[in-house]
This record gives structure tokens, sequence and C-alpha cells, in this order.
């Protein structure tokens, strides 16, 4: 159990599990067909994650899903409620030769070098869910009506392993139920997928009515170094939405955020991070104030992308690096159909 | 698809066209909504449970007589972890309750069918459950497979596509890529996720030997496998659950979409593992989703408004039943021991209390639904 290990211990995400409607292929289908045509061009896509389904049994947990829709071609289309994006590319070859010779390992590194220049550029500041992305190739036969896909969620890695000063705890052991209250009401106003919450020291006046505030990293970034760290400044959590399911482990998307922060925020030896966790469930604010975890990680970063390399393909069901395929004959055959359900 | 299914299907598409859309509320009346209370009712389960959100559908098929941004509820990945002959004894239970009408006649199941014909029902029951039985089996093997996974490569992949044309199968070991794989410590392993070309079974016992007590040994690179986390991961069945307005029936209609653990779209026959036996063959049919063409699983709705009135009613008489009792309670506190009529005659404030609101519509409808559909894990909210 990470409570009875040692600090430091090497810091481990979640990775994230690819998770395709097939109204998304459906819907590929007829781009690729009126469309697409032959173009291989990517396209933007967005994926998305939403609040987990609650925990049925204790020994049971679902993987952190990245969910793509009927709407992930239209990225421009907001978001329903409560969920947060996962911005991405699409690449479809048209024949199986083609998709087999996507240069993946390129492909990977040139977008982890995109993030990078969005990180250095303060986009990133500017519109933190840049931080996730993700990239999918595919090929689609439209014959058999058998899809072959292949999903990365691009880290950047940095050389240096990072390492975790203190093993994730629920952030009710620290603050107040009012606090955790507070930072979940707010949140759920903004919904935001990254920011920072504001929680006010202990001596200062403000900390008994539980002024909590949440800041987005924009606002953050403005302020002098010396407002952070001041004896009586208020304590600074950088916080996002967690799609992970574990308890002990925080999810994928804190690595590029740690990243981010570390190169923004070099002044900070430690970084400490709130993760948000949304689960619905049975007598809400309980579980949600139990889900909410802090974490702090001593981000050994870098200052250019050359120091870093990027990883995240997704390996198949089997375990290991390779594309997936789905068969959606029964689904999209009328022939089929009509035998199956006769 | 049966052709009388078929025939129905397209009568009913012809008079929805036609049909004028319900104006005033007869929920009370006939258990049927309006779409606006449609949308209230669904904008009260989106408040509530989360995990419900509106969704728009496909572009081409907007119904106008839905708010563009509301035009059905969708909750994904609904994990359903057993199949629906593990529930067989709730559901016998459930079905008396079912059937307890004044009239023997309204229950959602049609009960003369099972009077009349009830040796031929248990008959279908009893190949109900053979055929469950033998998908328990291989789903076992698959499972022991995943396991003990370096003994049957590939075997997974013949198993999920066995459908018709085995001649073209492709074999997906060709699309892994080995240069790929490089040394990621921030990677948590997972159970399914195992580092290529070694023996799992003894990184695993290495690391339940070793833990985390000692994680810096294995910074260059070399991954120790959590041994605790990993096995809360149980890959389950997972359900697409949607909920559309049916303008001929003027009722909620549920749609069902379902995977296997390895996100494979589940056939119909194997969607029917998932519903109870008594309405698998009879009210669930395969049809295209009114919002997203992919054809779904889906309970006929040409019964759900007066199972839902019952319902409705039920629920009022029961909260009339423990208010008056609450009254009686309250008389008797007081030393009358008969109290009189007139003092347990009802406020207006009490009536509206007792009375079932649009808003609880959908929360009773799930309830209703998680009857017919036993196995998917979702009535967690009322």
């Amino acid at each position: 159990m990470a409570s009875e290990s040692p600090p430091p211990s090497i810091a481990r995400f979640q990775p994230l599990a690819s998770c395709v409607d097939v109204s998304f292929w459906h819907t590929l289908s007829q781009k690729k067909l009126e469309e697409f045509k032959l173009s291989t061009e990517s396209v933007p896509i967005v994926g998305t994650f939403g609040p987990a389904p609650p925990v049925v049994k204790s020994s049971a947990s679902v993987p952190a899903r990245i969910s793509l829709g009927p709407n992930a071609f239209k990225p421009e289309e907001l978001l329903q409620g409560g969920e947060y994006p996962f911005w991405g590319q699409l690449f479809n070859a048209n024949t199986v030769e083609e998709f087999k010779a996507f240069n993946k390992k390129r492909m990977i590194d040139d977008e982890g070098k995109a993030l990078w220049k969005d990180i250095e550029s303060g986009a990133c500041t500017e519109d933190p869910s840049r931080l996730n992305r993700f990239l999918l190739i595919s090929y689609a036969n439209l014959k058999t009506h058998r899809y072959y896909y292949w999903f990365a969620f691009p880290a950047l890695n940095p050389a240096k392993v990072l390492t975790v000063e203190k093993p994730m705890q629920p952030l009710s052991g620290r603050f107040s139920p009012e606090v955790i209250g507070q930072i979940f009401k707010q949140h759920a106003r903004k919904a935001d997928s990254h920011f920072v919450v504001e929680v006010p020291s202990e001596k200062s006046a403000r900390a008994r009515e539980g002024a909590v505030k949440l800041l987005d990293l924009k606002a953050f970034s403005r302020m002098p170094p010396s407002a952070r760290k001041g004896p009586s400044s208020p304590i600074y959590l950088f916080a996002f939405a967690d799609p992970a399911t574990l308890k002990e482990y925080p999810g994928w998307p804190l690595r590029n955020y740690l990243m981010y922060l570390r190169y923004c925020f070099p002044d900070l030896d430690v970084i400490e991070v709130c993760i948000v966790r949304l689960r619905d469930g049975p007598a809400k604010s309980a579980a949600a104030a139990a889900a909410a975890a802090a974490a702090a990680a001593a981000a050994g970063g870098a200052t250019n992308y050359g120091e870093y390399t990027t990883t995240g393909w997704e390996p198949n069901a089997k375990g290991r690096l390779g594309a997936r395929l789905v068969d959606l004959k029964s689904v999209f055959d009328p022939k089929t159909l009509a035998r199956t359900s006769a | 698809m049966s052709a009388s299914h078929t025939i129905h299907s397209m009568f009913k598409g012809v008079a929805e066209y036609w049909m004028p859309v319900l104006q005033s509320s007869n929920f009370k009346k006939k258990g049927v909504l309006t779409p606006e209370e449609f949308v209230a009712a669904g904008d009260q389960l989106v408040y509530k449970c989360r995990t419900w959100q509106w969704a728009s559908g496909k572009e081409n098929m907007v119904k106008p007589y839905l708010p563009k941004d509301k035009q059905f509820l969708v909750t994904k990945n609904v994990p359903s972890l057993k199949r629906a002959s593990d529930y067989a004894l709730n559901d016998a239970k459930e079905e008396i309750v079912e059937n307890d009408d004044d009239d023997g006649e309204g229950g959602w199941v049609s009960t003369h069918v099972k009077e009349k014909s009830d040796k031929k029902d248990n008959r279908a029951k009893v190949e109900e459950v053979q055929e469950i039985d033998t998908f328990d089996d291989t789903g076992g093997e698959e499972e022991q497979g995943a396991e003990n996974k370096t003994a049957v490569n590939g075997k997974e992949t013949e198993d999920d596509a066995d459908e018709e044309d085995e001649d073209d199968i492709p074999d997906m070991d060709d699309f892994e890529e080995d240069n790929l794989a490089e040394a990621d410590p921030g990677m948590l392993l997972t159970d399914n996720i195992k580092e290529d070309g070694k023996d799992t079974t003894a990184t695993k016992s290495d690391n339940k030997n070793s833990g985390q007590s000692s994680p810096l040994t294995n910074t260059e690179g070399k991954i120790i496998r959590v041994s605790e986390p990993e096995d809360n991961i149980e890959k389950t069945r997972t359900y697409d659950i949607s909920i559309t307005y049916d303008k001929y029936y003027r009722t909620p209609r549920i749609f069902l979409f379902g995977y296997d653990k390895n996100r494979q779209p589940l056939s119909p026959k194997q969607i029917m593992e998932d519903i109870s036996a008594d309405h698998a063959r009879k009210t669930v049919t395969v049809d295209p989703h009114p919002h997203l063409e992919v054809p779904h699983a889906s309970i006929h709705p040409c019964r759900h408004a007066p199972v839902m009135l019952r319902i409705c009613e039920r629920m009022e008489e029961e909260n009339m039943r423990t208010l008056l009792k609450a009254k009686v309670a309250e008389a008797k506190k007081q030393g009358k021991d008969t109290p009189k009529a007139e003092s347990l005659k009802l406020t207006k404030e009490e009536a509206e209390r007792v009375a079932i609101r649009i808003e609880q519509y959908l929360f009773l409808f799930l309830k209703f639904i998680s009857s017919v559909i036993p196995t998917i894990e979702y009535d967690y909210t009322f």
C-alpha cells in the first residue's frame, strides 16, 4: 500500500483507457464517404471524461476512461455539463497497409513537441485543457465493418524520474469539511479542467469564514511570487479534474500538468496537487470529500524539450503495444442484423 | 426482426409524423408525458445524478418538439457485473409485485400468456438458463485466460470475433509494435498491461515480496508491478443507456448498447442475457436509435404508460398511508382514541407532499426499468 511506502517513491499514474462509442465509428464511416474521401490529413476531434460511476462494490472499479461519442467531430460544440475535454487528432488511413505504416514514434514525438510549444508559449496558461490531448489513428473497413484503431495519450516523460514526496491522502485529513465542500461547490460552477485552490492560512482572519477561492492558472501566474510565499499568505494547491479511479494513484493527466507547473513556476521546490475526482453516488458530499486527495510531487522537470521523451501509446487488450480492432458487423451489417434479431 | 414488428415500426413512423404533439398534461390520468414534462423530469434526473446527461444526438435527427440540446438522456459505461440468471430469485419476487393488481390484466408482463402457457414458459426458461450457463462457462474460461495470459495468446481475439466469416479474421498480433516499447516509470501497470517479453508471474511475485519498500532500486527504467490496486479493476461488461422521448406512446423509452470487457459491442443475443427472462424475448427489440441511427436494443414502450401510472398510484398510496399513520399517531397522543374523519382530512400542503411530482417520473421509470434489466447497476439514486 502506498501509505506504508517510505518517501520518496517514484510517481506513478493510472493510464487512461480509450472508450469509443459505436456512434463515433458510424459518424466516421459517413464522414469518410462524404467528406474525407481519400484525404489522410489530421482531423481535430474531442474526447471527454465525466464523473465516474459510483463504486458498485468495493472490490471492483472501472478504468479511467476517455470517451469518444457522436459529437467528437465537433470540437467547437459546447460540452455537456460536468464533462471535461481531451483534444485529439484523428489520422484515418485508407488501407490497412497505410494504417500499419504510420510512424507512431514520430507522431507521438511531434505531439509532445507541440505540447511543449504550447507550454512555453503560454497557450496552456490561457487554456489549460490543452494539456489533455490524444492521438487516434484508424482504418475503417467500410465493407466488413471492421475498425482498426490505436490511441495515444501523450505524456511528457522527463529524463529524471519524478518522485512523490508525500503519498496521496484524502483532503479531509487536512482541511475541514466546509473547505472541501466549498472547493467542490465552486468547482461545479466553473468546471475548469485545471485550476488553483486558494485556502486562507489558519492565522489569517478570513480562515474562520472558510473563504476558499478558486483561481484560474492565468490569474495565478500573474501573481508575484512574494504574494504566494509570505508567512501569512494563503495556501495554494494546484488542482485538476482527474478521471482516474484508483484510490492510491493519480491519473495520467497529472503528468503533463506537473511538467507544465515545473516549467511555469520554477520557484516551487515541491508541487502540491489537489486531485478533484467527481464520482456519482449516494451521500454525494461525503463521497466527494473522500475522493479528493492531495499529493505532493517534487517534479524532476526540465526547461527544454530535449530533456523529455513522450510516451503514451495505449496497450491493446492483451496488454501489449498494439492496435485494437472492433468488429461492428453485428451492428451495422443489415443482413447479419436481420438474421440475429429474427 | 419479425415481420409484424417491422410493419408496426413503419406504421408508427408514419403515425408519429401526423400525430399532434401532446399538449396538456395527462400524467396523472394515463401515465404519459408531454415533451415539456419529459424535459422537466430529465432536468431533475441530470441535477440529482451527474452521470446522466442531456445529449443532442445527430444533427439531422433532431426532433423539433424537444430543445435542441436536450434531445435525450444518456449515461455511459454503466458496469454490469452479473448476468440475468444470477438474479433469478429477485425476479420471481418482483414478478409477484408486478402482477398484484386488481384486474390482473394490466401487468407489464401480460399475465394471461403466463397462465395459459405456463409449461411452455417454463421450458423457455430452462432453455434460457442453459444458454446462460454455457455463456458463463466460456466467460470463466476467458477470465482464467486473462489471468494466465502467457498461456493463451491469440485465443481471446478469436473468441471475440467468432462471427460468420472465419476466413479473414485479422491477426491483431501483426499490429503490435515492439519498437515503441520504452521504459516508462510513470505508468502504473494494471492487470492487463504488462511489460513486453517478461515473465509476468515472476514480476508479480517479485513485487509481492518487495512491494514498494525498495522503490528506488527500480529507477533505471525497470518497472515494478504494483500488486494492490490493479486487482481492483475488474473488467466487466458495460452499457450505454439512453432515455428518449417516444412521441407515439408519449412515454420515455430506454435504449441500450452493450460492450464486453474488451470493448467489443455485444450482439443482441448477448444483451438478452442481461435482461430478465420474462422480458427478454417479448418486449425487447432491436431498433435504430432515434437520435444516433445505430441499432440499439430497446424495451418496447407499448406498456410503459399503464405501468408507470400504476407505479405512481402505488407510490402515492404508500405516501398517503404513511402520512395517515403519522396523523393517527399524533391524534392518539392528544388523547383522542378514535380520531374523527375531518381531522384526518389532508390540508392542501399535505396533499401536495403526497402527490408524485412530474420531476419524480424518470426516477420511478428507472426503478421500473431496473426490474426488466436487473443486471445493470444504475439504480443507486432513488
